[in-house]
């Protein structure tokens, strides 16, 4: 059984989430403004109408993850290796961006 | 069964406009947004949104409370104009004059100092001082040692100011009077990177690593003098790259962060009060880098930047009093 919903928000700053929001709904936020709440639940299922939020199933929010990962990590291959980005010991140094795969 | 004026000896008002102040536990009717309204005490941490800035900065920050925050630096090429947040939304502000990598700022929001920093090609430190009094800047003392860091810098304003700067050696600690910097006892050796917080007399540095394999280490009290070993952050907490807030070692946050050299971003967050780490409401996703790091007690915090996220978030404690509206659900 799922225990969580999703849907796409663009977060557009103060207000978006308040502190008594966050005390009520468990908040994740993924790339591509995907948020998770919690699922079965009116505090969550009001916030995603509150911000207009567009519900996604696990796989249309898993693919528009995915999409921006991808996109991402292709940005970060064609980055030269000797580019201080990639540097371990250089201020200037990224990780590559790894997978996420979300819950159900 | 016992009524609420036998409970807590009044009766519930029924008035215009809500009370001030209001004691915890005061219940009244406001009849002008027809609310029965309550003054109660937060039971747990969160993070709410709060502003969005203009453009996404990775560096450093510096501010007096959640409503009184700069943002002062970039990274190396990008935006280098001052931003300052008043509990709503971010306003540009004037550009500082060098636009080096990694530079350290802190201080009061208009008593702030931009540190060092890098360049490249080839790779170089740099040792100048620009103070910020809120509306523009002007150059400061010069530091005894070239260095770079973000959350690297601790101090409540530009007359005291401490500054653990990563490069050489990464344990070079120096502290600056509003006009010169003088050399004091440098942190234990090895330890690189990590997030400082506090005053010149009480201050914390967090995490940190040893390279080459970035092995994380315990975190640091310092009296002004004295470097000692505290315990480490919680588990999964240990990183570099993190905000830090907190005026003195008695009410340090540390916010986010990164795992070296591919464990990921930290959504932890913790809360030092003086003899114990303890675990706070994660942020709502992995986040490195943060400028923020903007606390002048537990009650409150601010985390914002690190591009490429413009999102900035507050912190508010648990046991802060706040007036809520009765519903029925």
């Amino acid at each position: 059984m799922a225990n969580y919903q999703y849907c796409v928000a663009k977060n557009w700053g103060k207000g978006f989430i308040t502190h008594d929001d966050a005390r009520k709904i468990e908040f994740r936020s993924f790339p591509g403004d995907v948020w998770k709440v919690n699922i079965n639940n009116q505090d969550a299922n009001r916030w995603i109408s509150g911000v207009a939020g567009s519900h996604k199933t696990l796989s249309e929010a898993q693919a528009i993850v995915d999409a921006v990962i991808t996109q991402a990590q292709s940005d970060w291959d064609s980055i030269p290796d000797d580019d201080d980005r990639k540097n371990p010991s250089h201020p200037a140094y990224e990780s590559r961006p790894e997978d996420i795969t979300l819950e159900e | 069964m016992a009524t609420y004026y036998d409970i807590f000896g009044q009766k519930v008002q029924y008035i215009a406009s809500d009370p001030s102040p209001a004691a915890v536990g005061q219940v009244w009717y406001n009849s002008t947004s027809n609310t029965a309204k309550v003054r109660g005490v937060t039971t747990t941490s969160a993070w709410a949104t709060g502003g969005s800035m203009n453009d996404s900065k990775g560096g450093n920050g510096a501010g007096d409370s959640q409503n009184s925050a700069i943002a002062l630096q970039g990274t190396l090429g990008a935006v280098y104009v001052v931003e300052s947040y008043d509990g709503t939304s971010w306003t540009n502000g004037p550009s500082s004059s060098n636009n080096y990598g990694t530079m350290s700022a802190g201080g009061a929001s208009a008593s702030a100092s931009l540190i060092g920093g890098y360049t490249n090609s080839p790779f170089t430190t740099y040792n100048q001082t620009e103070e910020y009094d809120g509306s523009g800047f002007t150059a400061g003392g010069v530091t005894n040692t070239p260095g770079y860091g973000v959350n690297a810098c601790y101090g409540v304003n530009n007359s005291a100011l401490g500054w653990v700067g990563r490069a050489p050696t990464g344990t070079h600690n120096e502290h600056y009077n509003g006009t010169s910097w003088t050399t004091v006892n440098p942190s234990p050796p090895g330890q690189r990177g990590g997030f400082l917080a506090g005053s010149t007399s009480s201050a914390v540095m967090a995490s940190g690593f040893v390279p080459p394999n970035n092995t994380t280490v315990d975190c640091l009290d310092y009296d002004g003098t004295s470097w000692t070993s505290i315990t480490g952050l919680s588990p999964g907490s240990d990183g570099i790259h993190g905000g830090s807030g907190g005026t003195n070692s008695s009410a340090v946050l540390i916010y986010g962060g990164v795992r070296e050299p591919s464990l990921g971003d930290i959504d932890k967050v913790n809360y030092w009060n003086g003899s114990a780490w303890s675990a706070e409401t994660a942020l709502p996703s992995a986040r490195r880098g943060s400028n923020g790091g903007v606390a002048t007690a537990y009650t409150q915090g601010l985390l914002f930047g690190e591009s490429p996220t413009t999102a900035t978030l507050e912190f508010q404690a648990a046991g802060v009093a706040e007036t809520r509206t009765i519903t029925t659900t």
